[in-house]
């Protein structure tokens, strides 16, 4: 299998900055998005996460002019996430030149808006996204990131409901690692990727190269990451860092 | 290219029938140094030297943007080099698995659904593309092979002979493919950074 397993640089912006969260809360400030888009791009990464955590705390939807100025300055794929509740607010992002569209707030309502969206885009348009948070018998709870409670709703089941209806790509995220650096939690990954159909991206506490390699062998198809990559050094300068591509491909993963 | 040493950037209509992603195409178009344009209607195709499709999601919809812009003959009747991406490259062809519409008819394939069994469905990330002709858009044969970003669940199916370029999932599908001045890639240039860039001005040399 020829298919690369892709790490997936997260960007989280509120109120179009971008911001810095550890378990999310405690957002700090960080900078203008689009410099640290343009190093990206410069630095071909794969992929690109855009997450907007202010539009679905306040309830306005995506913010439509950062989002085409982002667009700008990318030559590869974006997922954007953040306010999308309704089908219209998906194909405002999709119409701007953004690959894919994460939800995750309104999937734990109810999945029409997925179905929706996969009925009119494809499904290869639309990524369902969990916040994940274990529930001390072994399981995994789906986490509300708008209430920062855990909801009853488990998360495999959750899973296969956004799958079935036509979610092409699943986001999980260690509610735990998120931001910490202390690593993937593998056991997560290895629980959910036995049932994920379409490609599964891991994400949540990244810290090494070594790192992406085992979320990679314990079932992902690509990791997002957050800290890994971007990061403020002294005197609060952004800094941006991105392995080489020859270190990423270097291992060989499953299906070799 | 012009004459006395005069460089005329070749200009090229971008197709926009609602199906998304026309940006980032145009601005790639410009970065290879051609001279792209957004065309939503008939008007806006004639004159161009160049055409591209660009396409992103279900066929009929993708097939039905097109008719209700009034774009199909304009397509259809169009001189130039015509490049079809993604869903734009399906478009072209007879019809797809996944609508009940026929297709442009301007290249003899039909896309099919991604079948084999444990395979991950959409094909999507970075794949490896094998130009199997000389010349070819995606590359040439014997070079290092040019990875490319994918998305899609539904690949051509097509003779050998209209295709341009082999990819790799499960088994080996077209990923592009070519009949005289129609061309079509499965995967998006647009959105593959400096490989795509360099099969963007390939196709610019073909005006």
């Amino acid at each position: 299998m020829t298919l690369r397993p892709r790490l997936i640089p997260q960007l989280l912006v509120k109120d179009g900055a971008l911001v810095k969260g550890t378990g999310f809360a405690n957002h700090r400030y960080l900078g203008d998005p689009l410099n640290a888009i343009r190093i990206f791009n410069e630095k071909e990464v794969d992929e690109l996460i855009l997450t907007d955590i202010g539009a679905t705390q306040q309830g306005s939807g995506p913010d439509l002019s950062l989002i085409e100025d982002v667009v700008g300055e990318c030559f590869m794929p974006l997922t954007y996430g953040g306010g999308i509740r309704r089908p219209q607010d998906a194909a405002n992002v999709l119409a701007l030149g953004v690959e894919k569209v994460s939800v995750q707030t309104a999937c734990l309502e109810s999945m029409e808006v997925v179905k929706e969206i996969a009925a009119n885009f494809g499904s290869q348009s639309i990524v369902a996204s969990f916040d994940a948070v274990p529930d001390g018998t072994g399981a995994y709870r789906v986490f509300s990131y708008l209430t920062h409670t855990p909801t009853p709703a488990y998360l495999e089941e959750a899973l296969l409901e956004a799958q079935d209806s036509g979610a092409g790509e699943i986001l999980v995220t260690s509610v735990s690692r998120e931001g910490t650096l202390r690593g993937l939690d593998l056991a997560l990954i290895e629980g959910v990727s036995p049932i994920a159909r379409g490609p599964l991206v891991a994400a949540g506490g990244l810290n090494s190269v070594s790192d992406f390699h085992a979320g990679v062998r314990a079932g992902a198809t690509a990791v997002a990451c957050g800290a890994f990559v971007l990061f403020r050094g002294r005197h609060q300068a952004l800094l941006i860092s991105y392995p080489e591509r020859s270190d990423l491909d270097h291992e060989p993963w499953q299906g070799e | 290219m012009g004459v006395n040493g005069q460089f005329d950037k070749p200009k090229v209509a971008v197709i926009d029938a609602g199906l998304g992603n026309y940006v980032s195409v145009l601005n790639m178009v410009r970065v290879a140094g051609g001279k792209p344009h957004r065309a939503r209607t008939s008007s806006e195709v004639v004159g161009a030297d160049l055409l591209i499709l660009p396409g992103v999601g279900a066929f009929d919809r993708g097939i039905r943007g097109l008719r209700e812009n009034g774009l199909w003959d304009s397509i259809q009747t169009f001189r130039g080099p015509l490049l079809g991406i993604c869903l734009g490259m399906q478009l072209l062809g007879m019809e797809s698995e996944e609508g009940i519409l026929p297709g442009l008819e301007m290249l003899p394939m039909r896309s099919v659904r991604f079948r084999e069994a444990g395979l991950t469905v959409p094909h999507m990330g970075w794949n490896e593309v094998s130009p199997s002709r000389s010349p070819s858009l995606v590359g040439t044969p014997g070079e290092p092979e040019p990875r490319y970003y994918f998305a899609h669940s539904y690949h051509a199916d097509c003779p050998a002979e209209l295709v341009t370029g082999w990819t790799l999932h499960g088994s080996e599908f077209p990923s592009a493919v070519a009949a005289g001045n129609v061309h079509g890639v499965q995967f998006h240039p647009e959105k593959s950074h400096g490989f795509g860039l360099s099969l963007i001005k390939r196709f610019l040399e073909l005006a």
